[in-house]
């Protein structure tokens, strides 16, 4: 299981790893300058801190300000910065850019004399730019907003509140916080949401997503994934952390295919889905993964009082959402449990009317990369086979079946623990 | 049969396959919730999409922003008004469907002074005991006004980070000018201890013409 703390770990590493490589002059005095950012965060659905199980909470810190709105404020960690030099006499030059990566702020050591940026001033007077672009690791895949132009957004900075003189062996910090945002309804508030989201699933899938730019336009009519880089969040889901995460699932699907479309019909019911009501069983099982994508990427499966949700749908209770057992099969949110169940610690018992247990504990990144073996093509079992009920659970399961440790118990946990098995075989 | 004709049934031929593959193709997309608000246009009048028993639902506004300044959504009231405010939902014969009057000059309010204000509609789901495995769930969409001297007017989104959150030009690190906005200020608080970032690229790679934005 790939955790944060994991993940912070190979920051640290790789925090080490470039500033040996950024050094440029064996003789060059280093600065180093401290600040701390804070963005708006209304978001709902989303763990907070006194939630069992939150991987990276939302709402992270309540702030009574006095010269700014009250309200939960959150630390944009995993976000791009870059340090920048005022001069009032000349363009400003570009220190350097970094990644946040811890909630509670960070410091940016750079060499001074020598370097190009110096221009022949004695001392910095360092500035932050927060970019529009998010990541899970250093190096790892990004996630960067467009407008719906598909041009790439600026980002907010504090050059009217640079330090003046930074000098070497000072403490240079930024007095006070830094605020993105401090009103989350404006286009950059919900900018600041939907990246910080997305951010939580990068942290999730960094070791299996490609390093190309990620484009999430914002603010979109409609959240929707488009191809193996472009996924569009709607301007009424800025808030809702899981919709930014649960296109980033079709993205990752998509990537594991390497292709740049989906089987996914839901026709059914005319236009649109819902977690709870009949589809096609290739609409109930992809958009079922982008669900549980999304719910993994927040909640943390091996905590066992992790309690995912959306809409109110509960995707741990062992009950299924239907009374009827083979009515479960084209239910979206009943998938999301599926592959939740495969991934998590917890094994509970089977509950009516379904009739086996949930005995898998998989790995989340291994279960993503089980999409991987579809071969190109539209026939059964492949991965845009042409046919409303494929590609389903069968397909995936069926697809991995030499690979699979405890085949009976991953059947048993995808199939019978959830009603899912009068699926479509083919 | 002419090149002609086979050239045209190949074409239906083609127009079928790709009739027949469009559904599977369509679009991945976030689910529909159980209640939301439909934005039909420039008025105070709402659609609501209910896919979940009317009595199971409440709508409400909350204001975020009055006359300017942010509020905390929270209180009870700012300066006599009440923050929250529950709205009734009406049958529309007409369309089909129930909607919602969010007109912030409804009767009982008090007058509102001059400035820009924002607030999300809240619809609010509480399952009934026949609901399987569900909790109260709530969405919301945010809509933005302006009031001048007793008169109001919906703005768009765009139109509201214009007022309240302008943008401007800078140079970026390619010498490109490209739109930012100022960051705001708080003091702090507490202190902290801040670790070490990690430098993705320095600065000094931008002295060589022809670094792109891809990837930074």
């Amino acid at each position: 299981m790939k955790t944060n703390a994991m993940n912070l770990a190979n920051f640290t590493l790789l925090a080490a790893v470039a500033a040996g490589a950024a050094g440029s002059s064996a003789s060059a005095a280093t600065r180093t300058y401290c600040f701390e950012l804070l963005f708006k965060d209304d978001r709902i659905e989303c763990p907070t801190p006194s939630d069992p199980g939150a991987k990276r909470a939302c709402h992270q810190e309540f702030h009574n300000f006095s010269s700014q709105p009250d309200g939960d404020y959150t630390h944009p960690v995993g976000a791009l910065v870059e340090v920048w030099d005022k001069d009032d006499t000349s363009d400003d030059e570009l220190i350097g850019t970094f990644i946040l990566v811890s909630p509670t702020g960070g410091c940016a050591t750079f060499d001074w004399e020598g370097a190009s940026y110096q221009n022949g001033e004695t001392d910095p007077d360092p500035y932050v730019i927060w970019k529009s672009e998010v990541r899970g690791t250093a190096g790892g895949p990004h996630v960067v907003a467009r407008d719906m132009a598909d041009v790439r957004y600026g980002g907010v900075t504090w050059r009217a509140n640079a330090l003046t003189n930074c000098t070497s062996g000072a403490s240079c910090d930024q007095p006070g916080y830094l605020l993105v945002t401090t009103d989350s309804t404006t286009e950059r508030g919900g900018r600041a949401m939907s990246l910080d989201s997305s951010q939580h699933m990068l942290e999730t899938y960094s070791s299996i997503l490609e390093s190309d730019d990620i484009n999430m336009r914002w603010p979109s009519t409609g959240s929707a994934a488009f191809d193996q880089t472009t996924y569009e969040v709607a301007e009424d889901r800025g808030d809702q952390p899981q919709s930014a995460c649960h296109e980033l699932g079709h993205v990752l699907q998509m990537q594991q295919f390497d292709d740049d479309s989906l089987v996914n019909d839901c026709s059914l019911n005319g236009g649109g889905h819902s977690l709870n009501v009949e589809e096609f069983e290739s609409c109930a099982t992809t958009e079922g993964w982008a669900g549980y994508v999304a719910a993994v990427s927040l909640w943390d499966p091996q905590n066992n009082s992790s309690a995912p949700a959306r809409f109110g749908i509960d995707f741990v209770t062992a009950t299924p959402l239907e009374a009827v057992c083979s009515d479960n099969a084209g239910i979206e949110a009943q998938v999301v449990k599926s592959f939740w169940d495969l991934d998590d610690d917890e094994n509970e018992a089977a509950a009516a009317p379904a009739g086996q247990d949930d005995e898998k504990d998989s790995d989340t990144i291994d279960i993503a990369e089980r999409w991987s073996v579809f071969n190109s093509g539209t026939n059964n079992r492949e991965d845009d086979e042409s046919d409303a009920d494929g590609v389903n659970l069968w397909d995936y399961h069926i697809n991995s079946q030499s690979w699979w440790s405890n085949l009976d118990g991953t059947r048993h946990t995808l199939f019978g623990h959830n009603c899912l098995g009068t699926q479509d075989t083919n | 049969m002419s090149p002609h004709t086979t050239c045209a049934r190949g074409g239906i031929l083609f127009a079928l396959t790709v009739a027949l593959l469009l559904p599977t193709l369509a679009l991945a997309s976030d689910p529909t919730p159980p209640a939301e608000v439909l934005d039909d246009g420039p008025g105070f009048r709402f659609k609501l999409g209910l896919g979940v028993p009317l009595g199971s639902v409440a709508v409400s506004t909350i204001y975020n922003r009055v006359a300017g300044a942010v509020v905390d959504a929270a209180a009870d009231s700012v300066n006599g008004l009440p923050v929250r405010r529950q709205l009734a939902m009406q049958w529309d014969a007409a369309q089909g469907r129930y909607f919602t009057d969010a007109h912030p000059f409804a009767p009982g309010q008090p007058p509102l002074p001059n400035g820009v204000y924002s607030q999300w509609l809240e619809v609010r789901y509480t399952p009934g005991l026949e609901a399987r495995g569900r909790a109260p769930s709530t969405y919301r969409r945010t809509i933005y006004f302006r009031v001048t001297d007793g008169t109001v007017q919906r703005l768009t989104r765009a139109a509201y980070a214009a007022l309240v959150d302008p943008g401007f030009l800078r140079k970026n690190k390619l010498g490109e000018m490209e739109p930012v906005h100022a960051g705001a200020t708080a003091p702090r608080q507490t202190s902290a201890v801040m670790p070490q970032m990690t430098m993705i690229e320095s600065g000094q790679a931008y002295s060589v013409p022809g670094n792109g934005e891809a990837g930074q």
